[in-house]
C-alpha cells in the first residue's frame, strides 16, 4: 500500500495544470492588453484607422450577437440602428451641446429604445417574417433621415470629436476603452441568469417557457441589449468618420455584421468579436496580397477588387460549409488540441 | 478535429501575417524610392458603380503612360499612379485614404469618386494637408477645405443650365409647359434639384419632382404620375441602369415625352444600349465635360486615338462620360506636379493648384481657374447635347456652346 495514494498524485498533477493553463491565460490576456495599448504609439494612421473601425465592428457585432446569436432571433436591421446612434450622437451633440461621454451613451439608450419600439410589436413573429420586419425598419429608418432637415437630411451632418481625443492615437484609447467596457458586459451577460435564459430560448422556447423563462421579457431585452451596443457602434462610428450622410449606412452594412457573426461563431461573445476583426481586417489584407507575392504592379486593381468580393463571399461560404461553429469553435478546437496533447482527446 | 485545427491555425497565421504586411513603397511623402512621383486613386473598382471608377483609371493609366514614356515624366520623374478600390462604400474610403497617405504616402489622391465618399475623408485630407480631386457636387468644397479640388462645372449650375433650355430653346416657357424631375434620394439628387428648383421658378416654369430610392428599376408609378401631371418634359437624374429603366416604362405605357439628363454624369449614349431606342431623338443632356464619344472635341480625339492605336477597341465602344473625368483629371494633376517645380511636395503641389488659372487642357472640359474662388471647383459652364439616331446607332451631339446659368444659385451655406 502506498503512504500517498496514486490516484491523488494524479488528480494533484491535474490540478497544477489547470492552475498554469488558469495563469498561462492571464499572463496571455496582460500581454495582449499590453500589444494592444503601446501599438497605437507606433502604428501609422492606416493601422489606428484599421484598428478603430475593428474596435467599433466588434461593438456593434456583440450587439447584433445578442439578437441573432445569443436569442435566436433574425434582424437585417443592424444599419439602421447603426444610423439611429450615429444620428443621435450627431444631434445631441450639435443640437443640444451635450459633451460626446454624455451624447454616446444617450445615444446607446435611444437605439435601445427605438429596438425595443420595433421588437415589441414583433415578439410573436419568427424566422422569414421577422426578417421582413426588420428589413422594413431599414427602409423606413434611412427614409426619415434622408428627408428629415433636422438631421441634415441628404447633405449630412458634421460630427466632433471630443477635444480630449480628436487626435486618432487618443481616439484610439477612448474607443479601446468603451468596447474593453462594452465587452466585459458582454460577458458578464453571457454568462448571467440572461444569457442562459436567452440561450434557452434560442435552442429550445416552448422548454424554455415551460421551464417558466418569460420569452416575451427577455426576447425585448436582447432588442434593448441589442439597440444599446449597436447604438453606441454607431456614435463611435459617427465621431470616427466626422461626417454622416445616409449613404453610410447602406443594407450592405447589415450583411457585413452578419457575416461577421456567421464567421466568427453565433452565440459567443469571443465569436463576435473574432467574427468582427476577421471581416474587418481580412479584406485590407487583400490590398498588400500583391505586394506579399511579390508581383507588384502585375495584378491589376480592378483584378484584386473583384477578388475582395469574390473572398468574402467564399469566407462566409467556407464558413457555413467547413466551419459551422465559426472562428470560435476554430479557438475551442485548438485550446483542446493544447490542453490534451499528446493526447487526441 | 485536427484537420480542423490545423486549417484554423494556418488561417489564423496567414490573416494575422498579412494584416501586419505594410508596405512602405515612399521614403519622402509623395516619391517613391525609385524617385516616382505617387497619385492615389480612389474609386469603385467593384459594385454597381464599377464602371465609373474602371473607366477613371484606364483613362489615367493612358495619360501617365505618355508622359512618363513619350515625355519622359515631369520635372525628370516618373509618375506612378496609386489606386485603391472603395466599392463607393464611405467605410472602405476611408481605409483606403489612410493607406494611401499614410502607408504608400502618395503626394495627392486624383480622384476620390463620390460625394459621400468625400465627406467621410476631408477632414482627414484636410488634417494630413493632401490634395485631393472630387467631383463636381457643391456640398463638399463647402467650407474650408483648401486641399480638395473639383473640376468641371458645378452639378447644381450643370441642371439648371438644363432646365433653362427647356424653358427658352425648346419653348416649354412660351408654350406653358411643365417639367417633371425625376431625381434620386441621395445627396446627388440633392445637388440636382438645388439647381432645378431655382430656375424653374425663375423661368415661371411648373416644376413637379418625384424622388426614387437609388438605382431604382421599378417606374411603373412614376410613369403614371407623369402621365397626371401632363408634363411634356421628363428630367431624370440617376445613373444610366436607372434612367434606362425609366425609359422603358415609359414607353411601354406609351408615354410621348422628351427626356432630359441634367448633368455630365448622368448623360450619357450608352443609357439606349439599356433603354431602348424609342426617345433617342427626344434626348438631351447638359454637361460640363464633353462627352467621350465627341470626337469634335480635339482632347477627346487624341484620347481616342491613343486607345485605337492600342488596339482597344472595347473602350471606344463604350459611351462612359467617366474616360473623359479620369483623363481631365490626369492633365490636371499632372500641370500641378509640373508647376510644383522638381522640389515638389504636397503643400508646394497644393498652392501651385490653388494658382492656376485659366489652364487650356486642349479640350474636355473648359479652362481650369482655381486662382480666386471662393469654392474650388472650376467651371460655371454647361453645354446641351442632343440625342440623335443614325444608322441604329445613338450619339449625343452638341447643340449650344457652354453657357452660364441665368439664374444665380448660392453654393456657399
Amino acid at each position: 500500500m502506498d503512504i500517498v495514494p496514486k490516484r491523488y498524485l494524479e488528480e494533484h498533477q491535474r490540478d497544477r495544470r489547470k492552475m498554469m493553463h488558469f495563469r498561462l491565460q492571464q499572463v496571455g490576456m496582460g500581454v495582449l492588453l499590453l500589444v494592444l495599448l503601446w501599438m497605437p504609439q507606433q502604428a501609422n494612421g492606416y493601422v489606428l484607422g484599421l484598428a478603430l473601425q475593428a474596435m467599433i465592428a466588434v461593438v456593434g457585432a456583440i450587439g447584433l450577437n445578442f439578437v441573432v446569436g445569443f436569442s435566436g432571433q433574425v434582424s437585417i436591421g443592424q444599419a439602421a440602428y447603426m444610423a439611429i446612434g450615429a444620428y443621435s450622437t450627431a444631434v445631441l451633440m450639435g443640437k443640444f451641446g451635450l459633451p460626446f461621454l454624455v451624447a454616446l451613451p444617450l445615444a446607446g439608450v435611444i437605439t435601445a429604445g427605438a429596438s425595443a419600439l420595433v421588437g415589441w410589436p414583433t415578439l410573436r413573429l419568427r424566422g422569414f417574417y421577422l426578417a421582413m420586419a426588420t428589413f422594413a425598419v431599414h427602409f423606413v429608418v434611412i427614409m426619415v433621415i434622408s428627408r428629415w432637415d433636422f438631421v441634415g437630411a441628404q447633405t449630412g451632418v458634421a460630427v466632433d470629436r471630443p477635444s480630449f481625443a480628436s487626435g486618432d492615437v487618443s481616439f484610439y484609447y477612448l474607443t479601446f476603452a468603451i468596447m474593453a467596457l462594452l465587452v466585459h458586459m458582454a460577458f458578464n451577460i453571457e454568462h448571467s441568469f440572461v444569457g442562459r435564459a436567452w440561450g434557452a430560448i434560442r435552442d429550445r422556447d416552448l422548454a424554455a417557457a415551460a421551464a417558466g423563462i418569460s420569452l416575451a421579457r427577455f426576447k425585448l431585452w436582447a432588442n434593448v441589449w441589442s439597440g444599446f451596443y449597436v447604438g453606441i457602434a454607431g456614435g463611435l462610428s459617427a465621431a470616427f468618420l466626422s461626417y454622416i450622410t445616409p449613404e453610410n449606412f447602406p443594407f450592405f452594412l447589415t450583411i457585413q455584421y452578419l457575416g461577421m457573426l456567421l464567421v466568427g461563431g453565433l452565440g459567443t461573445t469571443l465569436g463576435g468579436i473574432f467574427g468582427a476583426l476577421f471581416i474587418t481586417l481580412v479584406p485590407e489584407a487583400v490590398r498588400f496580397l500583391p505586394a506579399l507575392f511579390g508581383a507588384g504592379d502585375a495584378i491589376s486593381p480592378t483584378l484584386l477588387a473583384d477578388g475582395q468580393m469574390i473572398l468574402f463571399g467564399v469566407i462566409i461560404v467556407g464558413t457555413l460549409l467547413y466551419a459551422p461553429k465559426g472562428l470560435f469553435g476554430l479557438w475551442e478546437d485548438i485550446k483542446l488540441y493544447f490542453r490534451t496533447w499528446p493526447f487526441s482527446y | 478535429m485536427k484537420g480542423k485545427m490545423k486549417l484554423g491555425l494556418a488561417a489564423l497565421g496567414i490573416t494575422l501575417g498579412l494584416a501586419m504586411q505594410q508596405t512602405a513603397t515612399a521614403q519622402t511623402p509623395g516619391i517613391s524610392s525609385d524617385n516616382k512621383v505617387l497619385i492615389g486613386v480612389v474609386g469603385p473598382l467593384s459594385g454597381p458603380v464599377a464602371y465609373a471608377g474602371r473607366a477613371e483609371l484606364e483613362s489615367m493609366n493612358m495619360y501617365f503612360d505618355y508622359v512618363n514614356k513619350e515625355l519622359g515624366g515631369v520635372n525628370g520623374r516618373q509618375l506612378k499612379l496609386v489606386p485603391e478600390d472603395d466599392s463607393y462604400d464611405p467605410g472602405k474610403t476611408v481605409a483606403a485614404v489612410r493607406k494611401l497617405v499614410t502607408v504608400d504616402k502618395v503626394m495627392a489622391i486624383a480622384p476620390i469618386v463620390g460625394t459621400a465618399p468625400i465627406l467621410a475623408v476631408r477632414e482627414y485630407l484636410n488634417n494630413q494637408k493632401v490634395v485631393a480631386f472630387n467631383g463636381k457636387a457643391a456640398d463638399p468644397f463647402i467650407g474650408n477645405w483648401p486641399y480638395l479640388f473639383g473640376l468641371g462645372t458645378p452639378y447644381e449650375i450643370q441642371a439648371a443650365v438644363g432646365l433653362e433650355f427647356i424653358a427658352n430653346d425648346l419653348g416649354a416657357k412660351k408654350n406653358g409647359d411643365s417639367v417633371y424631375a425625376v431625381v434620386p434620394d441621395d445627396a446627388f439628387g440633392n445637388a440636382t434639384l438645388k439647381g432645378l428648383e431655382p430656375a424653374a421658378k425663375m423661368q415661371g416654369i411648373k416644376l413637379t419632382v418625384e424622388k426614387v430610392p437609388r438605382n431604382a428599376d421599378q417606374y411603373g408609378s412614376v410613369v403614371t404620375n407623369i402621365k397626371r401631371s401632363g408634363a411634356k418634359y421628363v428630367i431624370s437624374g440617376s445613373p444610366r441602369a436607372s434612367t434606362a429603366a425609366l425609359m422603358r416604362e415609359a414607353e411601354a405605357q406609351g408615354l410621348d415625352v422628351t427626356f432630359m439628363s441634367p448633368n455630365g454624369a448622368t448623360t450619357e449614349a450608352a443609357i439606349f444600349d439599356l433603354a431602348g431606342k424609342r426617345y433617342a431623338n427626344h434626348y438631351y443632356g447638359a454637361h460640363s465635360v464633353s462627352q467621350w464619344e465627341d470626337e469634335s472635341d480635339p482632347l477627346i480625339k487624341w484620347a481616342r486615338d491613343r486607345f485605337r492605336a492600342a488596339g482597344k477597341t472595347e473602350v471606344l465602344k463604350e459611351k462612359n462620360f467617366f474616360y473623359v473625368w479620369g483623363l481631365i483629371v490626369a492633365k490636371t494633376v499632372v500641370e500641378g506636379v509640373k508647376r510644383a517645380g522638381p522640389d515638389i511636395t504636397r503643400e508646394k503641389l497644393a498652392d501651385a493648384l490653388r494658382n492656376m488659372e485659366k489652364y487650356d487642357l486642349g479640350g474636355g472640359v473648359a479652362p481650369v481657374t482655381y486662382k480666386g474662388q471662393s469654392l474650388l471647383i472650376t467651371g460655371t459652364t454647361a453645354r446641351i447635347s442632343k440625342g440623335t439616331l443614325a444608322d441604329g446607332v445613338v450619339s449625343l451631339k452638341p447643340v449650344t456652346p457652354q453657357r452660364s446659368a441665368q439664374v444665380t444659385i448660392s453654393l456657399g451655406k
